[in-house]
């Protein structure tokens, strides 16, 4: 099984984030000390994604898995993005706020990359009024983000209630900006993760479910 | 007067935390006390007024930010006096603080390091409402005494 934050921001490319990635891993380590189920997270920056750079070495550092992905704006509200490559990233103007949700997943899926609509239950930012307005495309989602970190319980309770209503998987993310906040909300899988191709791998065909702890 | 804290004494996780609730009385004192404000207010009432707030799209009135900002200073200031220096305090306003809100206010020890023999303490901030939003979250920078 493996515990995986898959919202964060970082001073690296999150310019409202306070936080570095050397900052969230000490935090990990504070949170499983204290009892916390983490085993990494995936940094999924606003509108940008770097593809040189890599985290590996420090994650090593700590015992921790840091992925990348990114969260993009759409016409439906944010998404996270993952498994992005440079076809991808050459294709789509990432800092475009008004991406189209059905060619940006039809492209992550050219790509076996997954896209996951962040902060579900929010409005304007999340998915919730646009189905209600019919303009999401249901058969293109597989996944959502039910529980997320910065939002309140009533928005994630109305998340759920969309993804009952269609039968969609559930991911956890703290979407933190600031280190205490990392672990949050994460994402519980049954399968082993090591990299982002696993990352993928799961989220396509695995069972995993949004997972929050009460406080210790 | 606090007594004063010193870096040996801070650990990894440590907690502060205060609450404040932020009356329209507090507000208005705040707002008398600080006239840079008066521009804002003359021009649309947020701070003040529920018609005004509503002109903006907001259910009540709110909290001007920088009041927001004083509250969190006040519990960082608070934590370090009287010998402790603030080096830098960063937040994000991430959603409006409505009058009457209760607040908790929090600052969460997220490092503590020794730099160039001062003892120096990274705090993550934050004020949470009692419908589990947190209008404000950032950073603090403080130096603490060592013994």
């Amino acid at each position: 099984m493996t515990y995986l934050d898959l919202h964060a921001h970082s001073t690296d490319a999150s310019d409202d984030a306070g936080a570095t990635i050397e900052g969230y891993l000490k935090w990990c380590v504070v949170r499983r000390q204290k009892g916390y189920k983490i085993d990494g997270f995936v940094l999924t920056e606003h509108r940008s994604f770097d593809l040189k750079i890599t985290y590996d070495s420090i994650a090593d550092k700590y015992g921790f898995l840091v992925l990348k992905g990114a969260e993009l704006e759409t016409d439906i509200g944010h998404m996270l993005v993952y498994g992005l490559n440079k076809k991808f990233v050459n294709h789509f103007d990432l800092s475009d706020v008004h991406l189209s949700h059905v060619k940006l997943i039809d492209a992550l899926n050219d790509i076996g990359g997954f896209a996951v609509p962040a902060h579900a239950g929010r409005p304007s930012i999340g998915m919730a009024a646009y189905v209600d307005d019919n303009l999401v495309e249901i058969e293109k989602i597989v996944a959502i983000e039910v529980l997320n970190g910065g939002s309140n319980n009533e928005e994630n309770a109305r998340a759920q209630l969309i993804a009952n209503k269609y039968n969609f998987k559930t991911v956890g993310g703290s979407d933190a900006h600031f280190v205490s906040s990392i672990g949050k909300c994460v994402t519980l899988f049954k399968s082993e993760i090591k990299n982002e191709e696993d990352l993928v791998r799961a989220l396509k065909n695995d069972n995993y479910s949004a997972y929050e702890e009460q406080s210790k | 007067m606090n007594k004063q804290l010193f870096f040996s004494d801070i650990e990894l996780g440590q907690e502060f935390s205060d609450t404040y609730i932020a009356s329209s009385e507090k507000v208005q004192q705040f707002l008398d006390a600080n006239r840079t404000l008066e521009r804002t207010e003359i021009e649309d009432g947020r701070f003040t007024s529920k018609e005004g707030a509503s002109t903006l799209g907001l259910e009540k009135p709110i909290l001007p930010g920088v009041m927001s900002m004083s509250i969190m200073s006040k519990l960082i200031t608070d934590i370090i006096a009287p010998n402790g220096k603030l080096h830098k305090l960063d937040a994000s306003f991430r959603r409006p603080v409505f009058h009457d809100d209760f607040l908790n206010l929090s600052a969460l020890v997220v490092d503590a390091i020794i730099e160039d023999g001062k003892g120096i303490i990274k705090l993550d901030i934050a004020l949470e409402n009692n419908r589990g939003e947190k209008p404000l979250q950032g950073t603090a920078v403080v130096e603490l005494p060592t013994k």
